[in-house]
């Protein structure tokens, strides 16, 4: 997929020629490339959050789309919902599929409702398993379908994380994980990671890491 | 005079059973089909190897076994050649609406209405002999300008193979190939009489006088001089298919070969009803503790899988896949014998597709098959839809139903949401908590409700902040000792994993409300997420 952004500067190329860049230039052009010269990254696709302080915060002004990004927490009711919220609303008025996958605990319908949340695109996956889980939100990121999908994990490693980053690349979707706190110190291929220590109705929330 | 009538005979029709029931390619081995009383068995049918060894039909069983002692031996089963029968009479009912059963293995279908739709004749042969190899058939093929010429062009290309299929004229066939009586055969050919031609230039009243009515009413069916009732066949409403396995299997990849034939099998009679499927019922007949050499009684228990599916579909690989999916989550105590395919109504129609969110936007995203997948894998259980009811118990506004149950009424409560805060995630039972553990940082709100029904209520709700977590649930009542967050967690129900790494946090916002007709009690509902 990332290969085939490199187009555009190759218009008179055949595909297969596309796919591998023939000069520096070109490889400089990619998305997944970036030199440390330059400091940040080229801005990721986005979408605004609904509350400025955090937009501010966040690379590129918004959410990012098409990209996995995570959430690390001690646990619900850190007010983690609460903070996409109006995002999540918008997206599903926009006819995108909602998808909790996993939760906890499940999401208290007229909240949701309340919050502007299109109930008929709601969807709750309780998998007997977080193996299933995972599966099951790698197979929504992978089908093409712009979704939101937020999946509760516990025991992801790093290699189910990378399998979910690579799904959830290119694919319009906004694909959040929640964490424990104790997986900090694993390496992530989330392209955003936010660290919540205390509720968010505090405003006090540690952006730790912004990860490649 | 055109041939629209085609004849197709299966004369192999019950080995070719066999071999689609068949877990794996056909071995080496000599193979016969026999009829008749355990005592006193023929063979209804040689297969190739069989006949290179001298094992012709007819033939009793023991003599079968002198002349090749490797002999596999199987059963006749009239039942499941009807069936199959039956089912390729579905089949052809897609090229052409005149279809009828003859005998035991011949289907009699009038094509000359259909020819043209299918690009001519030589196509349409094609297409059914093409048709009828992925079925694992093999047929042989009776042209005629009339139902009676088909019958008899037929017959003849049971004796010689070579002549399926060809056009050739009646006249020189041997009376002893006709559908004639014998006994009126012995007497025409003892009158020198050997051909239909000239048994056809007889004088008429004559024939009818010395070999019956009969006999001159069938050269006027084969010349068409006749009109002959036909018993139409008339596609049923429902499907059943029964497959016996050839040896019982335990493990479920073993049964994906006869599974996705018999998947074949109704899509193919799906297609020629131009419908599709949305629900298949599959039974797995398993292994009786107690074996018997009778099938019927060594059955113990069945198991059943349901495939449903949110379109209706004809595809076989879909459907396989679909029913692969869950199969493999399937744990069979016994042996399976058989297994049933059920579809309880077949749409006379492809159905208008109604799309389970109300837009058909969804399809076209590859939405569809995406839930399917998923609910294949995972069960229809855990794909789960929102229902809102108007009602002021948090415990009963929020419902979730199984996605499969089809569109769930969303109703929004009549008047207005309630006006206070409202957790993101509610517990599906309330936690009884101790109330020193939190810190109540709002005012009351009052819910009082369900006097008319069993679940009256009257709680005063706080939005509260945790400050002791270790304290918070009382353990005598948590569902799960150890550790808290633990309890939580195992009382949500829709989450069997034991969840231990979310930790309760001082600080994490609760939803919790004092029963006012018990005020020492105190529970938690929900998290504000």
């Amino acid at each position: 997929m990332s290969a085939l952004r490199a187009l555009p500067s190759v218009t008179s190329a055949t595909l297969a020629d596309a796919a591998i860049p023939t000069s520096t230039t070109e490889l400089l052009h990619r998305d997944d490339i970036w030199r440390a010269r330059e400091g940040a990254q080229r801005p990721l696709p986005v979408q605004t959050t609904g509350h400025a302080p955090l937009d501010a915060q966040l690379p590129g002004h918004g959410w990012p789309i098409g990209r996995l990004s995570e959430i690390l927490l001690p646990q619900m009711g850190m007010g983690e919902i609460e903070l996409l919220l109006p995002l999540l609303a918008r997206r599903s008025q926009a006819g995108q599929l909602l998808v909790y996958v996993h939760p906890p605990c499940p999401p208290n319908i007229p909240a949701l409702a309340r919050a502007g949340v299109a109930l008929d695109r709601l969807l709750l996956i309780a998998p007997a398993s977080e193996r299933e889980a995972l599966w099951a939100t790698e197979q929504i990121l992978a089908s093409g379908t712009p979704c939101s999908v937020l999946l509760w994990a516990e025991q992801a490693d790093e290699r189910a994380m990378r399998r979910l980053a690579l799904a959830a690349e290119g694919s319009r979707s906004l694909a959040l994980v929640f964490r424990p706190l104790a997986q900090e110190r694993q390496v992530t291929p989330a392209s955003l990671r936010i660290r919540i220590d205390r509720p968010l109705a505090r405003r006090r929330s540690a952006f730790s890491k912004r990860a490649a | 005079m055109d041939h629209t009538w085609l004849c197709l005979t299966l004369p192999r029709l019950a080995l070719d059973l066999i071999d689609r029931a068949q877990l794996t390619a056909a071995s080496g081995m000599p193979r016969v089909v026999i009829d008749g009383p355990e005592q006193r068995a023929e063979v209804h049918l040689a297969d190739a190897v069989a006949s290179t060894f001298g094992v012709r039909a007819g033939q009793r069983l023991a003599a079968a076994q002198a002349l090749a002692p490797a002999l596999t031996i199987h059963r006749r089963d009239r039942l499941a050649e009807r069936q199959a029968l039956e089912r390729l009479a579905a089949w052809a009912y897609g090229y052409t609406s005149r279809v009828s059963l003859e005998g035991a293995d011949a289907l009699l279908l009038e094509l000359g209405a259909s020819s043209r739709l299918f690009g001519g004749d030589e196509a349409l042969q094609a297409r059914l002999h093409g048709d009828l190899t992925a079925l694992g058939f093999s047929a042989l093929f009776g042209y005629g300008a009339t139902p009676a010429a088909a019958r008899l062009r037929a017959e003849v290309a049971r004796r010689d193979p070579a002549r399926s299929g060809a056009i050739y004229p009646l006249a020189p066939i041997a009376l002893g190939e006709s559908a004639l009586d014998n006994r009126i055969v012995a007497t025409l050919q003892a009158t020198g009489i050997r051909t239909l031609g000239e048994l056809a230039k007889l004088p008429r009243s004559g024939v009818a006088r010395r070999f019956g009515q009969a006999t001159l009413d069938y050269l006027g069916r084969l010349r068409g001089e006749l009109p002959e009732a036909l018993e139409l066949y008339r596609p049923p409403d429902s499907y059943h298919a029964w497959l016996e396995l050839p040896a019982s299997c335990s493990s479920t990849e073993a049964l994906a070969f006869p599974l996705k034939r018999m998947l074949g099998d109704l899509c193919t009679v799906l297609a020629a009803r131009d419908g599709g499927v949305q629900h298949v019922m599959l039974r797995f007949a398993l292994e009786s503790a107690r074996r018997s050499s009778e099938l019927r009684s060594s059955i113990g228990d069945i198991c059943r899988l349901e495939v449903g599916l949110i379109e209706a579909s004809r595809d076989p690989e879909h459907l396989y896949m679909l029913t692969r999916a869950r199969l493999e989550r399937m744990r069979f105590p016994r042996p399976v014998l058989g297994i049933h395919l059920e579809v309880a109504r077949l749409p006379s129609f492809v159905p208008k597709f109604q799309d389970l969110f109300g837009d058909s936007n969804d399809v076209a995203a590859g939405l569809t098959p995406l839930i399917e997948r998923l609910s294949a894998r995972l069960g229809d259980q855990s794909l789960l839809r929102p229902q809102w009811i108007a009602d002021h118990r948090p415990e009963r506004a929020s419902r979730w139903r199984p996605h499969a149950e089809g569109a769930a009424l969303i109703r929004p409560p009549e008047g207005a949401p309630p006006g206070s805060a409202r957790p993101s995630s509610l517990l599906p039972e309330p936690l009884p908590i101790d109330v020193d553990a939190v810190v109540l940082i709002s005012s009351a709100e009052r819910i009082e409700s369900g006097w008319w029904d069993d679940g009256d209520v009257r709680r005063d709700y706080y939005l509260a902040e945790i400050v002791d977590a270790d304290r918070l649930l009382i353990r005598g009542q948590s569902r799960q000792r150890g550790r808290a967050s633990a309890a939580v967690s195992t009382a949500t129900a829709l989450d069997s994993g034991a969840r231990e790494t979310f930790e309760l946090t001082p600080g994490a916002r609760a939803w919790v409300y004092q029963d006012l007709r018990q005020p020492e009690c105190w529970y938690l509902q929900g998290w504000f997420g």
